[in-house]
Protein backbone atom coordinates (compact mmCIF):
# COMPACT_ATOMS: atom_id res chain seq x y z
CA UNK A 1 0.00 0.00 0.00
CA UNK A 2 2.98 2.08 0.84
CA UNK A 3 4.74 2.10 -2.27
CA UNK A 4 1.92 3.13 -3.96
CA UNK A 5 1.18 6.66 -2.58
CA UNK A 6 3.71 8.80 -4.47
CA UNK A 7 2.64 7.18 -7.74
CA UNK A 8 -1.30 7.65 -7.39
CA UNK A 9 -0.59 10.84 -6.55
CA UNK A 10 2.14 11.90 -10.01
CA UNK A 11 -1.38 13.01 -11.33
CA UNK A 12 -3.34 16.33 -10.62
CA UNK A 13 -5.72 15.72 -8.25
CA UNK A 14 -9.14 18.35 -8.72
CA UNK A 15 -10.75 19.39 -5.51
CA UNK A 16 -14.50 18.62 -5.50
CA UNK A 17 -15.50 21.98 -4.97
CA UNK A 18 -14.19 22.38 -8.72
CA UNK A 19 -16.19 19.26 -10.07
CA UNK A 20 -19.31 20.99 -8.66
CA UNK A 21 -19.18 24.10 -9.90
CA UNK A 22 -18.63 22.89 -12.75
CA UNK A 23 -21.93 21.19 -12.65
CA UNK A 24 -23.99 23.85 -10.99
CA UNK A 25 -22.85 26.12 -14.31
CA UNK A 26 -23.60 23.18 -16.39
CA UNK A 27 -26.94 22.89 -15.20
CA UNK A 28 -27.70 26.73 -15.28
CA UNK A 29 -26.65 26.51 -19.20
CA UNK A 30 -29.18 23.83 -19.66
CA UNK A 31 -31.85 26.06 -17.94
CA UNK A 32 -30.51 28.73 -19.89
CA UNK A 33 -30.42 26.90 -23.53
CA UNK A 34 -34.31 25.82 -22.80
CA UNK A 35 -35.57 29.16 -21.77
CA UNK A 36 -33.91 30.73 -25.07
CA UNK A 37 -35.96 28.65 -27.51
CA UNK A 38 -38.79 29.91 -26.30
CA UNK A 39 -37.77 33.66 -27.17
CA UNK A 40 -38.18 35.43 -30.05
CA UNK A 41 -35.21 37.56 -30.28
CA UNK A 42 -35.13 40.07 -33.40
CA UNK A 43 -33.54 38.02 -36.21
CA UNK A 44 -35.19 35.42 -36.47
CA UNK A 45 -35.11 31.86 -35.74
CA UNK A 46 -31.55 31.76 -36.47
CA UNK A 47 -30.44 33.65 -33.71
CA UNK A 48 -31.85 31.09 -31.88
CA UNK A 49 -30.10 28.82 -33.46
CA UNK A 50 -26.77 30.32 -32.79
CA UNK A 51 -27.28 30.68 -29.17
CA UNK A 52 -28.64 27.13 -28.84
CA UNK A 53 -25.34 25.99 -30.59
CA UNK A 54 -23.31 28.97 -28.66
CA UNK A 55 -24.39 27.62 -25.23
CA UNK A 56 -23.54 24.11 -26.00
CA UNK A 57 -20.36 24.66 -27.19
CA UNK A 58 -19.50 26.83 -23.94
CA UNK A 59 -21.10 23.41 -22.00
CA UNK A 60 -19.01 21.17 -24.22
CA UNK A 61 -16.23 23.07 -23.38
CA UNK A 62 -17.10 22.51 -19.57
CA UNK A 63 -17.45 18.99 -19.71
CA UNK A 64 -13.76 18.91 -21.97
CA UNK A 65 -11.82 21.21 -20.03
CA UNK A 66 -12.71 20.50 -16.87
CA UNK A 67 -14.60 17.44 -16.68
CA UNK A 68 -12.37 15.73 -18.75
CA UNK A 69 -9.13 16.87 -17.67
CA UNK A 70 -7.76 18.96 -20.77
CA UNK A 71 -6.89 21.56 -18.75
CA UNK A 72 -4.65 20.12 -16.63
CA UNK A 73 -3.54 17.11 -18.91
CA UNK A 74 0.35 17.05 -21.07
CA UNK A 75 0.76 18.87 -23.98
CA UNK A 76 0.30 15.76 -26.28
CA UNK A 77 -3.09 15.22 -24.67
CA UNK A 78 -4.71 18.30 -25.18
CA UNK A 79 -3.25 18.97 -28.95
CA UNK A 80 -5.28 15.31 -29.40
CA UNK A 81 -8.10 16.74 -27.85
CA UNK A 82 -8.07 20.05 -29.55
CA UNK A 83 -7.85 18.61 -33.32
CA UNK A 84 -10.38 15.91 -32.82
CA UNK A 85 -12.85 18.77 -31.94
CA UNK A 86 -11.66 20.89 -34.96
CA UNK A 87 -12.18 17.96 -37.17
CA UNK A 88 -16.20 18.73 -35.89
CA UNK A 89 -16.31 22.48 -37.76
CA UNK A 90 -14.37 21.29 -41.03
CA UNK A 91 -16.59 18.87 -42.00
CA UNK A 92 -19.32 21.28 -42.45
CA UNK A 93 -17.71 23.00 -45.36
CA UNK A 94 -19.30 20.60 -47.24
CA UNK A 95 -22.28 23.32 -46.53
CA UNK A 96 -20.91 25.89 -49.27
CA UNK A 97 -21.51 23.29 -51.70
CA UNK A 98 -25.70 22.82 -50.63
CA UNK A 99 -26.47 26.11 -49.82
CA UNK A 100 -25.72 28.04 -52.92
CA UNK A 101 -28.43 25.72 -54.34
CA UNK A 102 -32.09 26.60 -54.54
CA UNK A 103 -33.72 22.85 -54.72
CA UNK A 104 -33.98 19.87 -52.38
CA UNK A 105 -31.15 17.40 -52.33
CA UNK A 106 -33.15 14.19 -52.51
CA UNK A 107 -36.54 13.78 -54.20
CA UNK A 108 -38.85 11.97 -52.51
CA UNK A 109 -39.63 8.04 -52.28
CA UNK A 110 -42.69 8.44 -54.57
CA UNK A 111 -42.86 7.60 -57.79
CA UNK A 112 -41.67 10.89 -59.88
CA UNK A 113 -45.01 11.99 -61.30
CA UNK A 114 -46.57 11.93 -57.99
CA UNK A 115 -43.27 13.66 -55.83
CA UNK A 116 -43.94 17.39 -55.06
CA UNK A 117 -40.26 18.10 -55.31
CA UNK A 118 -39.00 20.86 -55.85
CA UNK A 119 -41.37 22.97 -53.80
CA UNK A 120 -40.40 26.28 -52.22
CA UNK A 121 -38.37 26.46 -49.47
CA UNK A 122 -40.38 28.95 -47.22
CA UNK A 123 -43.61 28.74 -44.93
CA UNK A 124 -46.31 30.33 -47.13
CA UNK A 125 -45.29 28.12 -50.08
CA UNK A 126 -44.28 25.05 -48.10
CA UNK A 127 -46.50 22.88 -49.83
CA UNK A 128 -46.71 24.18 -53.57
CA UNK A 129 -44.18 23.30 -56.54
CA UNK A 130 -41.48 25.78 -57.11
CA UNK A 131 -41.93 27.94 -59.71
CA UNK A 132 -39.20 25.92 -61.84
CA UNK A 133 -40.76 22.85 -61.65
CA UNK A 134 -43.53 23.80 -64.58
CA UNK A 135 -40.77 24.00 -66.87
CA UNK A 136 -39.36 20.49 -66.29
CA UNK A 137 -36.40 21.69 -63.91
CA UNK A 138 -36.55 18.65 -61.42
CA UNK A 139 -33.85 17.14 -59.27
CA UNK A 140 -34.26 14.06 -61.26
CA UNK A 141 -36.08 15.12 -63.97
CA UNK B 1 22.93 8.90 -23.03
CA UNK B 2 23.64 9.29 -19.30
CA UNK B 3 20.64 11.02 -19.50
CA UNK B 4 18.63 7.99 -20.65
CA UNK B 5 19.98 5.72 -17.61
CA UNK B 6 19.14 8.17 -15.24
CA UNK B 7 15.50 8.01 -16.47
CA UNK B 8 15.38 4.31 -17.07
CA UNK B 9 16.63 3.52 -13.13
CA UNK B 10 13.38 6.00 -11.96
CA UNK B 11 11.37 3.89 -13.81
CA UNK B 12 12.50 0.26 -12.82
CA UNK B 13 14.35 0.68 -9.75
CA UNK B 14 12.35 -1.21 -7.06
CA UNK B 15 13.67 0.86 -4.23
CA UNK B 16 12.20 4.51 -6.09
CA UNK B 17 8.99 2.81 -5.59
CA UNK B 18 8.33 1.14 -8.59
CA UNK B 19 4.05 0.91 -9.63
CA UNK B 20 3.29 -2.88 -10.43
CA UNK B 21 0.71 -1.09 -12.67
CA UNK B 22 4.06 0.14 -15.08
CA UNK B 23 4.48 -2.10 -18.15
CA UNK B 24 7.74 -2.61 -19.16
CA UNK B 25 8.27 -0.16 -22.10
CA UNK B 26 7.40 2.71 -20.56
CA UNK B 27 10.09 4.68 -18.67
CA UNK B 28 8.14 5.56 -15.91
CA UNK B 29 4.27 6.52 -14.78
CA UNK B 30 4.04 9.69 -16.06
CA UNK B 31 4.79 8.66 -19.80
CA UNK B 32 2.50 5.30 -19.38
CA UNK B 33 -0.47 7.51 -18.22
CA UNK B 34 0.13 9.63 -20.85
CA UNK B 35 -0.14 7.14 -23.82
CA UNK B 36 -2.69 5.47 -22.44
CA UNK B 37 -4.72 8.71 -22.10
CA UNK B 38 -3.69 9.73 -25.56
CA UNK B 39 -4.62 6.24 -26.99
CA UNK B 40 -8.43 6.60 -25.24
CA UNK B 41 -8.78 10.29 -27.26
CA UNK B 42 -7.61 8.78 -30.17
CA UNK B 43 -10.88 6.53 -29.99
CA UNK B 44 -12.74 9.80 -28.95
CA UNK B 45 -11.83 11.22 -32.05
CA UNK B 46 -12.99 8.75 -34.29
CA UNK B 47 -16.54 8.94 -32.02
CA UNK B 48 -16.60 12.59 -33.17
CA UNK B 49 -16.11 12.08 -36.29
CA UNK B 50 -18.58 8.83 -36.37
CA UNK B 51 -21.53 11.15 -34.58
CA UNK B 52 -19.97 14.31 -36.52
CA UNK B 53 -21.21 12.91 -40.07
CA UNK B 54 -24.76 12.44 -38.12
CA UNK B 55 -24.53 15.99 -37.15
CA UNK B 56 -23.45 17.22 -40.50
CA UNK B 57 -26.34 15.42 -42.19
CA UNK B 58 -28.63 16.10 -40.18
CA UNK B 59 -27.88 20.35 -40.03
CA UNK B 60 -28.45 19.77 -44.12
CA UNK B 61 -31.91 18.57 -43.81
CA UNK B 62 -33.23 20.66 -40.86
CA UNK B 63 -31.79 23.77 -43.05
CA UNK B 64 -33.65 22.19 -46.36
CA UNK B 65 -36.85 21.54 -44.56
CA UNK B 66 -36.80 23.39 -41.27
CA UNK B 67 -40.79 23.78 -41.08
CA UNK B 68 -41.57 20.35 -41.61
CA UNK B 69 -38.78 19.72 -38.66
CA UNK B 70 -40.57 22.06 -36.58
CA UNK B 71 -43.90 20.31 -36.73
CA UNK B 72 -42.57 16.89 -36.51
CA UNK B 73 -41.04 17.81 -33.45
CA UNK B 74 -43.45 19.21 -31.34
CA UNK B 75 -43.99 15.40 -30.96
CA UNK B 76 -41.21 15.21 -28.72
CA UNK B 77 -41.07 16.03 -25.05
CA UNK B 78 -39.00 18.78 -23.74
CA UNK B 79 -39.65 17.84 -19.90
CA UNK B 80 -38.28 14.04 -20.72
CA UNK B 81 -35.30 15.45 -22.69
CA UNK B 82 -35.01 18.08 -20.25
CA UNK B 83 -34.73 15.61 -17.33
CA UNK B 84 -32.48 12.91 -19.10
CA UNK B 85 -29.87 16.04 -20.23
CA UNK B 86 -29.78 16.42 -16.13
CA UNK B 87 -29.31 13.03 -15.38
CA UNK B 88 -26.48 12.74 -17.83
CA UNK B 89 -24.93 16.39 -16.38
CA UNK B 90 -25.33 14.65 -12.80
CA UNK B 91 -23.94 11.41 -13.86
CA UNK B 92 -20.54 12.84 -15.70
CA UNK B 93 -20.16 14.22 -12.44
CA UNK B 94 -20.37 11.15 -10.44
CA UNK B 95 -18.04 10.13 -12.68
CA UNK B 96 -15.52 12.65 -11.98
CA UNK B 97 -15.70 12.07 -8.40
CA UNK B 98 -14.95 8.10 -8.64
CA UNK B 99 -11.83 9.33 -11.00
CA UNK B 100 -10.54 11.68 -8.11
CA UNK B 101 -11.61 8.52 -5.77
CA UNK B 102 -9.16 6.49 -7.74
CA UNK B 103 -6.39 8.79 -7.97
CA UNK B 104 -6.39 8.92 -3.83
CA UNK B 105 -6.82 5.77 -3.72
CA UNK B 106 -10.19 5.52 -2.12
CA UNK B 107 -12.58 2.40 -3.17
CA UNK B 108 -16.04 3.54 -1.72
CA UNK B 109 -15.91 6.57 -3.07
CA UNK B 110 -15.15 5.01 -6.38
CA UNK B 111 -17.77 2.12 -5.70
CA UNK B 112 -20.20 4.68 -4.56
CA UNK B 113 -19.85 7.15 -7.25
CA UNK B 114 -19.87 4.39 -10.02
CA UNK B 115 -22.56 3.36 -8.51
CA UNK B 116 -24.86 7.06 -9.05
CA UNK B 117 -23.62 6.53 -12.71
CA UNK B 118 -25.16 3.52 -13.66
CA UNK B 119 -28.11 4.48 -11.24
CA UNK B 120 -28.20 7.82 -13.88
CA UNK B 121 -27.61 5.43 -16.60
CA UNK B 122 -30.37 3.17 -16.06
CA UNK B 123 -32.91 6.13 -15.52
CA UNK B 124 -31.58 7.99 -18.52
CA UNK B 125 -32.70 4.36 -20.93
CA UNK B 126 -35.70 4.30 -18.77
CA UNK B 127 -37.13 7.36 -19.63
CA UNK B 128 -36.10 6.92 -23.28
CA UNK B 129 -38.24 3.89 -23.05
CA UNK B 130 -40.88 6.04 -22.28
CA UNK B 131 -40.00 8.58 -24.96
CA UNK B 132 -39.63 5.83 -27.81
CA UNK B 133 -42.67 3.77 -26.15
CA UNK B 134 -45.08 7.06 -27.31
CA UNK B 135 -43.21 7.25 -30.54
CA UNK B 136 -44.48 3.83 -31.89
CA UNK B 137 -47.96 4.19 -30.66
CA UNK B 138 -48.16 6.81 -33.36
CA UNK B 139 -46.28 4.56 -35.90
CA UNK B 140 -43.44 7.40 -35.83
CA UNK B 141 -40.77 4.68 -36.58
CA UNK B 142 -39.61 4.76 -40.07
CA UNK B 143 -40.41 3.18 -42.65
CA UNK B 144 -43.07 0.83 -44.64
CA UNK B 145 -45.49 1.07 -41.45
CA UNK B 146 -44.75 4.93 -41.18
CA UNK B 147 -48.10 7.22 -40.07
CA UNK B 148 -50.25 8.13 -42.31
CA UNK B 149 -52.25 11.22 -40.08
CA UNK B 150 -50.79 14.26 -40.43
CA UNK B 151 -51.73 14.56 -36.41
CA UNK B 152 -48.81 12.71 -35.40
CA UNK B 153 -46.25 14.68 -37.20
CA UNK B 154 -48.41 17.81 -36.63
CA UNK B 155 -49.05 18.60 -40.41
CA UNK B 156 -45.72 18.43 -41.93
CA UNK B 157 -44.99 16.94 -45.07
CA UNK B 158 -45.18 12.91 -43.89
CA UNK B 159 -41.77 12.16 -46.27
CA UNK B 160 -40.08 14.77 -44.42
CA UNK B 161 -41.53 14.09 -40.75
CA UNK B 162 -39.80 10.22 -41.79
CA UNK B 163 -36.87 12.12 -42.31
CA UNK B 164 -36.62 13.52 -39.49
CA UNK B 165 -38.02 10.57 -37.17
CA UNK B 166 -35.15 8.37 -39.19
CA UNK B 167 -32.66 10.91 -37.72
CA UNK B 168 -34.22 10.84 -34.25
CA UNK B 169 -33.98 7.40 -33.65
CA UNK B 170 -30.64 6.90 -35.51
CA UNK B 171 -28.62 9.61 -33.45
CA UNK B 172 -30.79 8.98 -30.25
CA UNK B 173 -30.30 5.33 -30.41
CA UNK B 174 -27.04 5.34 -31.27
CA UNK B 175 -26.37 7.54 -28.04
CA UNK B 176 -28.45 5.25 -26.41
CA UNK B 177 -26.38 2.07 -27.48
CA UNK B 178 -23.07 3.97 -25.98
CA UNK B 179 -25.19 4.46 -22.92
CA UNK B 180 -25.77 0.48 -23.10
CA UNK B 181 -21.61 -0.38 -23.57
CA UNK B 182 -20.90 2.11 -21.10
CA UNK B 183 -22.66 0.97 -18.49
CA UNK B 184 -21.27 -2.44 -19.34
CA UNK B 185 -17.75 -1.22 -19.20
CA UNK B 186 -18.34 0.57 -15.72
CA UNK B 187 -20.10 -2.89 -14.53
CA UNK B 188 -17.00 -4.06 -15.51
CA UNK B 189 -14.94 -1.71 -13.72
CA UNK B 190 -17.07 -1.49 -10.74
CA UNK B 191 -16.16 -5.11 -10.39
CA UNK B 192 -12.80 -4.99 -10.77
CA UNK B 193 -12.86 -2.58 -7.99
CA UNK B 194 -14.90 -4.35 -6.20
CA UNK B 195 -12.49 -7.02 -6.16
CA UNK B 196 -9.63 -4.95 -5.77
CA UNK B 197 -7.83 -5.74 -8.67
CA UNK B 198 -4.38 -4.69 -8.86
CA UNK B 199 -4.82 -3.11 -12.45
CA UNK B 200 -7.54 -0.55 -11.06
CA UNK B 201 -6.21 -0.45 -7.65
CA UNK B 202 -2.78 0.71 -8.29
CA UNK B 203 -3.15 2.88 -11.23
CA UNK B 204 -6.08 5.12 -11.71
CA UNK B 205 -5.86 5.70 -15.31
CA UNK B 206 -8.33 2.60 -15.96
CA UNK B 207 -10.96 4.28 -14.03
CA UNK B 208 -9.81 7.73 -16.00
CA UNK B 209 -10.44 6.41 -19.28
CA UNK B 210 -13.87 4.91 -18.90
CA UNK B 211 -14.54 8.10 -17.02
CA UNK B 212 -13.46 10.02 -20.55
CA UNK B 213 -16.06 7.59 -21.92
CA UNK B 214 -18.49 8.56 -20.56
CA UNK B 215 -18.10 12.05 -20.54
CA UNK B 216 -17.95 12.04 -24.38
CA UNK B 217 -21.80 9.99 -24.32
CA UNK B 218 -22.56 13.46 -21.97
CA UNK B 219 -20.99 15.73 -24.83
CA UNK B 220 -23.13 13.88 -27.43
CA UNK B 221 -26.30 14.29 -25.54
CA UNK B 222 -25.28 18.26 -25.42
CA UNK B 223 -26.18 18.47 -28.29
CA UNK B 224 -28.67 16.43 -29.47
CA UNK B 225 -30.55 17.87 -27.09
CA UNK B 226 -31.08 21.13 -28.86
CA UNK B 227 -30.91 20.19 -32.10
CA UNK B 228 -33.71 17.91 -31.88
CA UNK B 229 -36.16 19.01 -28.85
CA UNK B 230 -35.71 22.86 -28.82
CA UNK B 231 -36.29 24.16 -32.26
CA UNK B 232 -37.21 27.39 -32.02
CA UNK B 233 -40.66 28.76 -34.37
CA UNK B 234 -39.28 29.26 -37.78
CA UNK B 235 -42.63 30.39 -39.19
CA UNK B 236 -43.13 33.85 -39.91
CA UNK B 237 -45.61 35.50 -37.62
CA UNK B 238 -48.28 35.89 -40.48
CA UNK B 239 -48.17 32.31 -40.69
CA UNK B 240 -47.64 30.64 -37.65
CA UNK B 241 -46.80 27.10 -36.71
CA UNK B 242 -49.40 24.46 -36.62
Amino acid sequence: MASKTPLQHSHHVVPTSTYFLTLCALTILMLATIGASYVNFPGGVIVNNLIALAIAFVKSFLVIWIFMGIKWATPLTRLWAVCGFLVLPLMFIMFEDFFVRGNEVVPAWEARDSSTLPRQLNAEDANKQAPAAEFGLRPHG
Amino acid sequence: MSDMTLHHDHGHGDEHGHNPAQAHQFENMEQQTECYITGMWTFLVTEVMFFGALFVAYTLYRWNYKFDFYNAHEHLNVMMGGINTMVLLVSSWFVVMAVQGAQLGKRNQVLAFLAGTQLCALTFLTIKYFEYSSKFADNLYPGVGFTTNPEHVHHANLNHAQIFYGFYFGMTGLHAVHILVGILVIGFLMMKWYRRHPSVVNDFVYTEMVGLYWHFVDLVWIFLFPLFYLQANPFPPSVGGH
